[in-house]
């Protein structure tokens, strides 16, 4: 059976989309098929990372599939070749349209959530993945909200910021009335000075949740500048190897 | 006076008529049966954000039948711990909302539903000048 995942933050730029990146990449490694879709359609962003050119002429994306002028599986790429090392499993991404108009067009009319919902089943049907992660936008409004609703396991990103921290709480919240079964959270950007251990501590005891990574602020995704998924870029990092705590704890 | 003439007809002492007032003001309301009356009479499908609203035991039912994308009267019946016919009673506002589907598996002896949950992310109307056409 297959498992939902949402990777969630509550403000943006928080690395919730290099997270997704690295957790479906770490999944395909072990020989599943991973979907991944970009519901963060007023920014959206991790085609990038896969290295998914949408400038080209009569690629699909969400929107098209929103706005009824598509099937769900004709806007899913295949991007496990742009990963560029071998991997035993697979990589689909729906990505969400960068054309301006099409994103002015979801903040004027916006769009069923529900038209979502089947999207994501008729995905993991047709394509028969073992793992949908859903990118959601930053916040909370009726989509994440829905991704939240439909998710086994919610991972939800924050930095040690005293505003990421607030947030955060709210959202821990919303993810425990809507019953999430696995709720984790990962500290991203903890500067190396920190005690990453009293951080993991502290972060546990103030929301109740379990805390999957506390991952260091790093030089080496700076200077990748999204170009490329990091844990196989740099394969042999300690970004990885949390990381790959997080993966055990999803399967 | 009046108020001791009138339980004095009704056969009870001024003393009596207070408590049953004070009782029948103080009556609790059951937050499912308000739910209920405000679902019946609303026209809007349920949204995400009304599931976290909902009381128990009806939204973590909800959330369980959700995340599975089906379910049966009975399992909605055993997981809300209310008999058959309150069940229905309730399912029949959530079918009437549209979070509950009846299922084509359904037979003569289990009606099965399925869930799809809905809202609309920004309930505008469409532009009339056919501004997206020129922008893309």
């Amino acid at each position: 059976m297959s498992k939902t995942i949402s990777i969630h933050s509550y403000r943006g730029g928080t690395g919730k989309s290099n997270t997704t990146a690295n957790l479906a990449a770490l999944l395909a490694k072990t020989g599943a098929t991973v979907g991944v879709v970009d519901t963060d359609i007023q920014s959206p962003g991790i085609h990038v990372l896969f290295g998914l050119d949408l400038e080209q002429d009569g690629i699909k994306t969400l929107n098209d599939y929103l706005w009824g002028k598509c099937e769900i599986d004709e806007a899913a790429h295949d991007v496990t070749k742009a990963l560029g090392v071998p991997i035993s499993g697979k990589v689909l991404l729906i990505p969400s349209s960068i054309r301006a108009g099409e994103i002015a067009r979801v903040l004027r009319e916006g769009y069923d959530v529900g038209l979502l919902n089947d999207g994501f089943q008729g995905f993991i049907e047709k394509k028969k993945l073992d793992y949908l992660l859903i990118d959601t936008h930053p916040g909370l409004n009726e989509e994440t909200l829905l991704s939240i609703a439909i998710s086994q396991t919610l991972i939800i990103i924050l930095r040690p910021d005293q505003q990421d921290f607030q947030g955060t709480a709210v959202t821990v919240d919303v993810a425990k009335k809507l019953d999430v079964e696995n709720l984790l959270l990962v500290v991203n950007k903890t500067p190396t000075q920190f005690n990453f251990d009293d951080v993991q501590k502290l972060v546990e005891e103030k929301y109740g949740a379990v805390v999957g990574a506390v991952l260091p602020h790093s030089d080496e995704v700076m200077t990748l500048q999204s170009n490329g998924v990091f844990v196989l870029k740099y394969p042999d990092h300690e970004i990885v190897k949390k990381l790959q705590n997080v993966v055990e704890k999803i399967k | 006076m009046w108020l001791k003439k009138l339980s004095k007809f009704l056969g009870f002492s001024s003393s009596d008529a207070k408590p049953e007032a004070v009782k029948a003001v103080a009556r609790p309301v059951d937050p499912l049966e308000l739910l209920m009356k405000e679902l019946r009479e609303r026209t809007e499908d349920i949204h995400p954000s009304d599931v976290i609203t909902f009381p128990e035991p009806l939204r973590s039912t909800i959330n369980f039948a959700v995340r599975l994308g089906h379910v049966s009267l009975t399992e909605l019946s055993r997981r809300m711990d209310m008999d058959m016919a309150k069940t229905k009673e309730i399912v029949e506002v959530l079918v009437a909302r549209h979070l509950l589907y009846v299922s084509d598996k359904s037979t003569d002896k289990e009606t099965y539903y399925e869930t799809r949950l809905s809202a609309m992310t920004r309930p505008l109307t469409r532009p009339k000048s056919g501004l997206w056409d020129k922008l893309e």
